[in-house]
């Protein structure tokens, strides 16, 4: 069932409204508040273009975002963030809301949530568009690849949400909220569905996002443990590009396709350990679902399971209030059952017949150990410096590297941040 | 050139290590809320407080939240309480600002001013050293439950 965004919208606002009952004027309307951050940084990669033109250094590397918020009655509270990121071609300063939403929060273990509202997906989804939030420059890409960041970080719906606490077992909190969201055609998640370079899409479509998360501070001081789920629907239109796929299909270069990804679902498990002022995360994603593409013209067909696993440990350890360093190594298979690439090897050399820069067996992995520094110059100023020792290029993009792949490279980033 | 950055960033690393240091503070604090408070807590309804997870009352009444950002008691109340350095206490406030999750407590900078909070506003908590406890009965000092 598609949902209508406005109508949704609109509809939760008004009983946020509704179940206020004290009576608000615009002056009694508390201040509006407003922070913000801009956010640039620097990228030089070696052997392969890792994130854009990376190789040559760049710096199309940057973020902002200004957040409006106020208390409209005790109970509920509305704001929203405006947003735009630069980082290669995806973005390109494009102003985007991020997120608005009325919360009412009615008790402790029940509020409400409408609008545009952040997904929760792992650990540090909500917090990974704003660079001072987080240790690390990127996050593992085996679950916070910057190609999922737009489609995954915000939808559009309903959502209730809670915090539960025992004496015996600890702390809980819970999100569920469903929705939709329109996702841009020059976002990486569109990107990664198109890396063979053998389709282009013209448009897109999420018919339906669902949402759920429990986080759970166990007795234990400092542990907890998390669990989520995103499950979407997406339905796309383009046309198929000179590729030997579709030759070898019988089809060509040039055709109508329709693209279905269907019962997709971001499964993902978490646990935190905080102890004194060292963090250790580790956290495993399982990504599945099935993508059918289709020639308009003819019916022929291409059908696949996606069964995308990855997974990480990372440890951040605060010296002082200036200085924080953080190390993650990370993990990610395209396929969990064809975790050595034979099939990727296969085509490529089939694509290679062909005269085409083809794929090798370690298109099918992607490792990371990434080692990163942060200093906190003051309250509102950070600059962190950060190092990826990358081996497979899972995530690394065909049309990006037009000349073929290494199989291990090696990327700088360095970032600076002021918030207020 | 790789290599070379990278023995840059664990010599970092290794520098933070050897001139790391942690805050140690001593001092005491007194919790106060305004007087129509009638509610006792435990340090762990106080933590709960203090990262906007217990927000209600038991007579359902919302909680308002003020924090003393001096010297010496802020830095007990982070050592003390929430077990976070500053920055990440920071931290934590922004993460919620920045994700729509709610506003960031009252800071107030002197305990003259926190008492003053505290008196004119109903449900407030907030904390000042045991030294600025005014001599009239303003406002209400919590029993901590154990």
């Amino acid at each position: 069932m598609k949902i209508n965004n406005n109508i949704t919208n609109f509809i939760g606002l008004c009983l946020m409204i509704f179940l206020n009952t004290s009576t608000t004027t615009a002056e009694e309307i508390e201040s509006i508040k407003i922070h913000g951050f801009i956010s640039q940084g620097y990228l030089q990669s070696y052997e392969n273009n890792v994130i854009t033109d990376s190789k040559s250094g760049t710096f199309q590397f940057n973020e902002m975002g200004i957040n409006f918020s106020t208390d409209l009655s005790r109970r509920l509270h509305i704001g929203m963030q405006f947003f735009s990121r630069d980082l290669g071609d995806m973005g390109n300063d494009e102003i985007d809301l991020d997120w608005a939403s009325a919360d009412y929060r009615w008790k402790d273990y029940m509020g409400f949530i409408a609008g545009k509202n952040k997904i929760r997906n792992g650990l540090y989804s909500e917090t990974r568009d704003v660079d001072m939030l987080n240790t690390f420059i990127f996050l593992p890409n085996c679950l916070y690849h910057e190609s999922s960041r737009t489609t995954f970080t915000s939808l559009h719906g309903l959502g209730v949400y809670g915090h539960l606490r025992s004496d015996k077992f600890g702390r809980m909190n819970y999100l569920v909220q469903y929705g939709g969201k329109n996702v841009k055609l020059n976002n990486g998640f569109i990107k990664y569905f198109t890396r063979f370079g053998d389709r282009e899409l013209t448009d897109t479509d999420m018919k339906y996002i669902l949402n759920a998360g429990i986080k759970w501070n166990s007795p234990v001081d400092g542990l907890l443990f998390s669990g989520t789920l995103v499950s979407f629907d997406m339905l796309s239109h383009g046309k198929t590009l000179s590729h030997p796929l579709w030759l070898w299909l019988g089809g060509s270069g040039g055709q109508n396709i329709t693209q279905n990804l269907e019962n997709l679902g971001i499964f993902t498990l978490s646990c935190q350990y905080t102890w004194k002022d060292l963090i250790i995360a580790s956290e495993w994603l399982n990504f599945n679902g099935y993508i059918k593409t289709v020639i308009d013209s003819s019916g022929i067909c291409t059908e696949s399971k996606i069964d995308s696993i990855g997974y990480y440990i990372s440890l951040i350890y605060s010296f002082t209030d200036i200085f924080e360093a953080g190390l993650y190594y990370s993990i990610f298979y395209q396929d969990e059952n064809i975790k050595d690439g034979a099939n990727l090897q296969t085509f490529g050399d089939i694509m290679r017949s062909f005269g085409q820069v083809g794929f090798h067996d370690y298109n099918a992995w992607q490792k990371d150990i990434a080692l990163t520094t942060r200093f906190n110059i003051s309250e509102n100023w950070t600059i962190k410096l950060e190092g990826h020792f990358i081996d497979g290029t899972a995530f690394l993009f065909l049309h990006e590297n037009p000349e073929g792949m290494e199989k291990r490279s090696f990327l700088f980033a360095c970032k600076i941040t002021f918030s207020f | 050139m790789r290599f070379i950055i990278a023995i840059f960033l664990i010599s970092l690393f290794l520098a933070g290590m050897i001139f790391s240091n942690s805050l140690a503070q001593e001092k005491d604090i007194i919790f106060i809320t305004n007087k129509h408070v009638t509610d006792s807590l435990s340090l762990e309804d106080i933590k709960l407080i203090y990262l906007g997870e217990k927000t209600k009352w038991v007579n359902g009444e919302d909680i308002i939240c003020s924090i003393l950002k001096d010297e010496k008691t802020y830095y007990h109340f982070l050592d003390k309480i929430i077990k976070m350095k500053s920055a990440k206490y920071n931290r934590y406030w922004k993460t919620q600002l920045f994700t729509g999750k709610g506003n960031i407590p009252k800071f107030l900078k002197t305990n003259e001013k926190m008492i003053n909070f505290i008196f004119k506003n109903t449900g407030s908590i907030g904390f000042i050293s045991p030294d600025k406890l005014p001599a009239n009965n303003i406002i209400k000092i919590i029993q901590i439950r154990q």
